[in-house]
């Protein structure tokens, strides 16, 4: 297993760097001058060529590209355009906020998924199942911006019953920060009604996010619960006269999850592209807001950090997911 | 292929997607004629701003006055223009890239499939937002980040199809007898690998106008005035929640045409691959 965890990582590596180059060529790519930006409007030729040159954009590319590396492996990110706050601390800023959409965003879509998978499964060909088969091919079928608008629609503008945007309200004090997690954090402080003011903000982009997670788990687990219904151990439980229900979510479950968990590191790639979209609607200020916005403006720093961590997180996920594969079922370890 | 066709015939959820796509086919090839404004894809009309669902506009009409039923029918065109040139693109850089790779091995297959390794280190999104970002914000430059950030998934299906089919004894027996390359190829490895393609780029063009439509949303895909499906959307969120059918009408036409496409890129893949087949 060790072996397994090292070769893995030592895979990732280059293809970081790849990554890196990529975005770094595209970045440099863009038509509008960075410098002449961060200058401002009344700036002459002179200063914006001297800022051009203090921020190393006169060297050739090869040369532009090394520097940032060395910079990189030191630490530095580099300095955001936009916020004039060094890359790192934006980041450390904001990914704790995606994490706490990501967490609500996996709580709610396997909560949901496994059970609809498995009931379908059960009702195969049932009027319940073609009802979740229905729901889950649409969920998998909607647009994310539109799902935001729509919920923002209902619920903030005609129902007024959640909150339109952002992580707390405009007036509230944040929490005292330990784990960057507001509702956490807030629990962390004793105060009870910061955490539901915190996850009462969660609810509308969590649910807009888990929407095709759960239509991908639900479909998953069915067919895996269906395959296992028809292993001979699951009729010698019944045979011997366990309860249905032990029979499902003890046995059948536990032996069809292992699909549900390959889909897990595939549904976080769909996650972090939702979240872009969901974070710009919603006006959560995570990493995929922060990664948009300096888009926007081509402010490279900030896109060629963002990209990595987004790089990063995925990869990380991708082998936890091939390590929990191994956990359950070990002849996965021996291939190695 | 008749046994295929007939079981696809006789799949109600097949039926359903083959519907949908039909009727988005014609909406894309006669919009104009359908429609009863074709003018207010581009013209906007000041005086009828905002104007709720009715017998004359069946969609109500938008922030400038445009029909939004003649534009939500226009909008197909665009979404299936920009799905198909996306998925036919891709698919001519991946799949001759991972037949080669697959068959060659080597050195050959070991560039080819870190560079898809490096494509795909990120979502597609993130890559088509960068690449996106790079041009001027356009149907075309959508459509060519698209298709940039789309080839490995073409790539990736074709070189591991092409080495198992590469194992039979056909390609030995093709070898021995001096078959070149490019034939053994493109005549006898690539018919094999077909159903795994089909079934992808069916799913592919459905991935795609949700991919596309994001990117018109975000304002980096196709711009004002052109009938996109998500630049309509993002146009329409400034009148919320007055405004409200000019974005709902759009956003359930993607709804729609992701579902066609998902539906039949299903019973495709039930049919193509047994092993895939969902136990019914």
């Amino acid at each position: 297993m060790p072996r397994l965890i090292l070769r893995r990582l030592a895979l990732m590596a280059p293809v970081l760097l790849g990554l890196l180059v990529l975005v770094f060529v595209l970045t440099r790519l863009v038509p509008s001058d960075p410098a002449a930006m961060l200058a401002g409007e009344q700036a002459t030729a002179a200063q914006i060529a001297e800022l051009r040159a203090r921020l190393g954009l006169d060297r050739p590319l090869p040369v532009q590209f090394w520097l940032y590396v060395t910079q990189v492996a030191q630490g530095d990110f580099g300095t955001s355009l936009y916020t004039h706050r060094s890359v790192l601390a934006d980041l450390a800023e904001r990914i704790p906020a995606t994490i706490e959409l990501a967490l609500a965003t996996m709580t709610l879509s396997i909560g949901l998924g496994v059970p609809l998978g498995v009931v379908a499964a059960v009702h195969r060909n049932g009027v319940l199942d073609h009802l979740i088969r229905v729901v889950t091919i649409a969920g998998l079928a909607v647009a994310s911006f539109w799902m935001a608008l729509m919920l923002q629609l209902v619920f903030s503008m005609w129902l007024d019953v959640l909150p339109l945007r952002g992580r707390i309200a405009t007036g509230m004090s944040q929490p005292p920060i330990v784990t960057g997690l507001f509702t956490l954090d807030y629990l962390l402080a004793g105060d009870l009604r910061g955490v539901a003011h915190a996850a009462w903000h969660l609810v509308l982009p969590a649910v807009t996010l888990a929407l095709p997670a759960t239509a991908t788990i639900a479909r998953f687990t069915r067919s895996s619960v269906i395959e296992t219904l028809q292993k001979d151990f699951v009729t010698w439980e019944r045979a011997i006269g366990y309860p249905q229900r032990v029979v499902i979510w003890r046995y059948v479950l536990r032996n069809s999850l292992s699909a549900t968990v390959t889909q897990v590191g595939l549904l976080f790639g769909l996650f972090l592209s939702g979240s872009i979209v969901v974070e710009a609607v919603f006006g959560w200020p995570g990493l995929g807001d922060y990664l948009y916005n300096a888009i926007l403006i081509s402010d490279y720093q900030p896109v060629l950090a963002t990209t990595l961590a987004i790089g990063v997180v995925y990869a990380l996920v991708n082998i936890a997911v091939d390590l929990t594969q191994a956990l359950i079922d070990p002849r996965v370890a021996e291939q190695g | 292929m008749p046994l295929a066709l007939r079981r696809l015939l006789t799949d109600p959820s097949a039926l359903l997607g083959l519907g949908i796509l039909l009727v988005m086919l014609v909406c894309a090839v006669a919009g104009e004629q359908l429609v009863p404004y074709p003018e207010d894809a581009f013209d906007a009309k000041p005086w009828q701003r905002l104007e709720p669902p009715s017998a004359e506009f069946w969609f109500g009409t938008d922030g400038l006055g445009r029909d939004v039923f003649s534009r939500t029918i226009m909008g197909a065109r665009v979404a299936l223009m920009i799905a198909l040139s996306v998925v036919v693109a891709a698919m001519l850089v991946g799949v001759p890239l991972g037949l080669l790779a697959g068959y060659h091995g080597g050195w050959l297959s070991e560039v080819v499939m870190r560079v898809t390794d490096v494509f795909q280190a990120v979502p597609q999104l993130v890559l088509a937002l960068a690449f996106a970002a790079v041009m001027r914000p356009s149907v075309s430059s959508a459509m060519l980040a698209l298709a940039l950030t789309y080839w490995p998934f073409f790539c990736r299906i074709v070189y591991g199809e092409t080495r198992r089919v590469k194992s039979g004894l056909f390609v030995d027996a093709l070898q021995a007898q001096g078959a070149a390359t490019g034939r053994i190829l493109f005549l006898h490895v690539l018919p094999n690998v077909a159903p795994a393609i089909i079934v992808r780029a069916t799913i592919g063009m459905g991935v795609t106008i949700l991919v596309a439509a994001t990117l018109g949303f975000l304002g980096m895909g196709a711009a004002p005035p052109t009938p996109e499906w998500g630049l309509m959307v993002a146009e329409a969120r400034k009148d919320l929640p007055e405004g409200w059918w000019q974005s709902l009408f759009p956003g359930l036409a993607i709804l729609l045409a992701v579902l066609g496409f998902n539906l039949v890129g299903d019973a495709v893949r039930d049919i193509a691959d047994p092993r895939l087949r969902r136990s019914r």
